[in-house]
């Protein structure tokens, strides 16, 4: 039997923003089942990244390849059928405000499912236990924490059990016992359904706690790549001086 | 040097623009005969343009035709003509009037709210999570809100005729003193069935209008809270522009279409 093809990889994948090269020509593969933080600076092309994986962005040149399809040859409806195997934390939730929580998990659901009425409430109750926040169904996203909304569009991101997570800066702006929970939650995430996650971040300390595998993204390239330790341990001058600065 | 660069940039922007705007109309037309039909969001956006439009085009309508009524009356009351005020009021109104001023206030009012609400969708990522849960964002925000507009508009449009027709009976017959049967009598005898049906059809085409380039400008916002202001405001502007003008080209077409209809 032939090997499962990695998640995600990306070939030569350039991307330029009128004169600015956010992405040059970046190669880069994810593995399967495990946690792997993209990290760097602010501003140096980590959700553009993330956004490729997805098709929110097509490269100007190079290949995104998602479970063995080169995404950036597909059309929409091939296209959409690779999104479903995704679920995707955005920076700020990007919780549908007109809808309460129980209507935002349920969304996927009802565009994708034929799931009825009770499995839908049901499905909606145990992701919401799994992110810690039962019983909030009803409130509106505007009455909810910086860290309950994220936690409310992780249980939305999680609704159809996907096969890859991505999150983008998902402890960003947050206290630091909220941030705690939420790397436990994508650990906990990891554990119960054994997805492959793909955090995007510039927060070092979280990515040595729960990061199986780290990448750095610098000058729209990968400039290190390993485990936490290989990263500890990493000489070039850029990976030095960003962990140094964290620590 | 830097002028030139500056004008190629605009023209660049605007060519732009229109093929985005072309693309997107086309993408409209596509999904909107595409399963699923949306139908509860389909009803909100027509309970959101129609039922709560109404309260301002009641108004906009009853005072529109009453003013009409007092000018016209000034004016042919020169030539001893003042009962032909309802005819020259109902035509005006079901012809031009009723249509452009009613979209106009519709624009107002349901345009910038759309281009507000999908440009803070946009800016605060919602449309790309639509996208990245595999549902295409035209199809989830665009279709309903111009297909309510297009449904909605003749609606209101009608209130409007019915309402200005009754503002300046009011000025016209309760306060002017004109026959109040020559007043109905004219109207009934002058106005044609396909006056108002022209109205209604130019209403159809501005709604379209109106609600495209709402959720145009919405959907590509840039930036932050300013970026939705800048196309709330845009979104306002270029659509009532729009309006007029294509007013102009679907009178010229509606005229020699049904020239003997309309002068006869």
């Amino acid at each position: 039997m032939s090997e499962r093809p990695v998640p995600i990889r990306f070939v030569g994948v350039t991307k330029r923003f009128g004169e600015q090269t956010v992405l040059d020509n970046l190669d880069f593969e994810v593995p399967r089942g495990k946690i792997t933080f993209v990290l760097g600076r602010s501003g140096t092309g980590k959700s553009v990244m993330l956004k490729h994986m997805i098709g929110l962005l097509a490269p100007d040149s190079g290949e995104v390849w998602v479970e063995g399809a080169d995404i950036t040859r597909l059309g929409e409806r091939e296209m959409n059928a690779v999104r479903r195997r995704f679920g995707m934390l955005f920076q700020d939730a990007a919780l549908f405000d007109s809808l309460d929580v129980y209507e935002n998990i349920a969304f996927p659901l009802r565009e994708h499912t034929r799931l009825d009425e009770r499995k839908i409430r049901e499905t909606v109750a145990r992701k919401l236990e799994l992110v810690g926040l039962p019983g909030v169904e009803r409130k509106l996203p505007s009455q909810l924490s910086g860290g309950m909304r994220k936690r409310v569009g992780l249980a939305r991101a999680i609704a159809l059990d996907p096969d890859i997570i991505l999150y983008d800066e998902p402890t960003t702006g947050l206290d630091p016992l909220m941030v705690e929970q939420i790397d436990s939650l994508i650990v906990r995430t990891q554990k119960a359904q054994n997805v492959t996650s793909v955090v995007i971040s510039h927060d070092i300390p979280t990515a040595l706690r729960i990061a199986d595998r780290i990448a750095v993204l610098e000058g729209g390239r990968i400039v290190a790549e390993g485990s936490p330790a290989d990263l500890q341990m990493s000489e070039h001058p850029f990976v030095k001086d960003f962990i140094r600065a964290a620590s | 040097m830097k002028e030139r660069g500056q004008i190629n940039r605009i023209i660049g922007r605007t060519v732009e623009n229109i093929g985005l705007f072309g693309l997107m109309m086309a993408d409209v037309l596509r999904w909107a005969f595409r399963r699923p039909f949306r139908l509860r969001l389909l009803l909100q956006q027509m309970e959101f343009v129609g039922n709560q439009s109404l309260s301002i085009i009641l108004l906009t309508g009853f005072f529109t035709g009453a003013v009409f009524a007092l000018q016209t009356i000034l004016g042919l009351r020169m030539f001893n003509a003042q009962s032909m005020v309802g005819s020259m009021v109902a035509l005006s109104l079901t012809r031009e009037l009723a249509p452009v001023l009613c979209c106009l206030m519709v624009t107002g009012r349901c345009g910038s709210a759309m281009a507000a609400e999908i440009g803070t969708m946009r800016v605060t990522e919602q449309v790309d999570a639509l996208t990245a849960m595999a549902v295409n964002p035209i199809h989830y925000l665009v279709v309903p809100r111009v297909l309510a507009a297009v449904l909605m508009m003749p609606v209101l449009v009608m209130v409007f005729n019915i309402i200005g027709i009754s503002g300046s009976y009011l000025v016209a017959v309760l306060m002017e003193g004109i026959d109040k049967g020559i007043f109905m009598d004219n109207i009934r005898w002058f106005v044609d069935p396909m006056d108002i049906y022209i109205g209604l059809s130019k209403s159809m085409v501005f709604a379209f209008v109106m609600s495209m380039v709402g959720c145009f400008k919405g959907y590509y916002t840039l930036g932050g809270a300013r970026g939705v202001g800048r196309s709330t405001t845009q979104a306002v502007v270029t659509a009532s522009v729009m309006i007029l003008v294509v007013d102009y080209f679907l009178t010229q077409l509606f005229m020699t279409l049904f020239e003997q209809k309309v002068w006869s």
